[in-house]
């Protein structure tokens, strides 16, 4: 091969030699025609976009212990709780996330503490609870799977509703 | 296996301005990032900014784009089907979320590369599994069920043993090669360097030992079947 590390894309793709070209068409082939996205992926994929929500603020994942602190999870393994931050401008929500079988257990804290109703959104369905005067909250089975958590805020620092990023509970 | 009938892609296409050489393509509507040129960044961003803006065909067609590569994403770290649906799924539901505040929408889909990416990570830490780090580092295929090979068409043996001897190498080799045959030239090498989280001068010598360790899979292969 007589690649070099400085030539773009497209001289690299036409630097392969005959050998290469040909295991590499074979390998193109093989790949497309062997691995294919399955339908309902496809289709979950484009219901995805019904979830699109206008009014709400992002609160963007800033933690994950399942991929931020991956020596604690090892250590914990499968048993212990994950731990996920999410922040948006005006408020923070801290859960811990445990495993309770395929169900999924939710406890969360809002920052700052506020009463709040909070809403699970999976393809399960949607499940409401009410965070206490101090911000807590939690959710008992919840399924397993792409979750995302909706806040409608009531309290005195009530604004636009705020959802977080989506995560696999 | 037409998605879009033709006319209506070009409705979409002017709408959105997209050239009209990309609407036979769209027409075609398959799902294999590979057989789609490469969209300029100006294209992407107007399909992007379009999906911002609720069109839901503009969503569509980036989902039509950007999925194949995404499943072989999740294949290459070699999730079980179930757990590649959710990765491939959690993915485009941040992209839900994330689509209006994308600091540069025509990198979309080293975008979404990359969390495909981290969240393929984040399953193999939770299982415990090692994550390999080198080229060599094999990862156990995980295939409950029969994944691909099983269920599909490979009736062809030389494409078979292609096949196994390609699932047989490391997670890394994979990963490349499936980016590069399938992401490249939807993403450039540049995208896919830094989606993949390689220096973009490794990319082609990284390319050849991997195509090499196939190669000298497939010779034992025969050799041993002969």
């Amino acid at each position: 091969m007589t690649q070099d590390n400085g030539v773009t894309g497209s001289e690299q793709a036409e630097l392969q030699s005959d050998e290469d070209d040909a295991l590499w068409q074979e390998l193109r082939m093989v790949i497309q025609k062997g691995d294919p996205v399955p339908p309902e992926v496809l289709q979950a994929a484009r219901e995805s976009f019904t979830w699109r929500t206008i009014d709400a603020e992002l609160a963007a994942l800033t933690y994950d212990s399942a991929v931020d602190d991956p020596a604690t999870s090892v250590v914990r393994g499968l048993e212990g709780p994950r731990m996920l931050s999410f922040e948006a401008s005006e408020l923070s929500v801290e859960l811990e996330v445990t495993a309770v079988g395929a169900r999924r257990r939710l406890v969360g804290q809002l920052v700052p503490p506020q009463p709040a109703r909070v809403e699970v959104r999976n393809r399960a369905g949607r499940s409401l609870v009410q965070s206490d005067e101090l911000g807590r909250f939690r959710i008992e089975e919840v399924a397993a799977g792409p979750s995302s958590l909706r806040c409608h805020l009531t309290g005195p620092h009530g604004t636009a509703p705020v959802v977080t990023d989506w995560i696999t509970l | 296996m037409s998605r879009y009938p033709r006319e209506s892609v070009i409705g979409l296409a002017a709408r959105l301005k997209v050239a009209p050489a990309a609407c036979d393509r769209l027409a075609a509507g398959t799902a294999l990032a590979g057989s789609i040129e490469r969209m300029d960044a100006e294209e992407l961003n107007r399909l992007v900014e379009a999906a911002a803006g609720g069109d839901a065909d503009a969503w569509e067609m980036l989902v039509e784009r950007f999925s194949g590569l995404m499943w072989s994403v999740a294949g290459s770290y070699g999730l079980s089907r179930p757990d590649s649906a959710d990765v491939v799924q959690v993915t485009w539901l941040r992209l839900v979320e994330h689509i209006g505040r994308l600091k540069d929408p025509s990198r979309v889909g080293a975008w979404l590369v990359t969390t495909a990416r981290r969240e393929c990570l984040r399953l193999l830490r939770a299982a415990n599994r090692e994550v390999p780090t080198d080229d060599y580092t094999s990862l156990e295929t995980v295939d409950p069920g029969g994944s691909s090979m099983e269920s599909l068409v490979l009736r062809n043996e030389r494409a078979a043993l292609v096949w196994q001897a390609f699932r047989q190498l490391g997670a890394r080799c994979q990963e490349l090669l499936r980016a590069l045959l399938l992401a490249y030239p939807v993403l450039s090498y540049e995208e896919l360097a830094s989606a993949l989280g390689m220096p973009i001068g490794s990319i082609g010598p990284t390319r050849a030992r991997c195509l090499e360790q196939l190669r000298r899979k497939l010779g034992s292969d025969v050799s041993t079947t002969i």
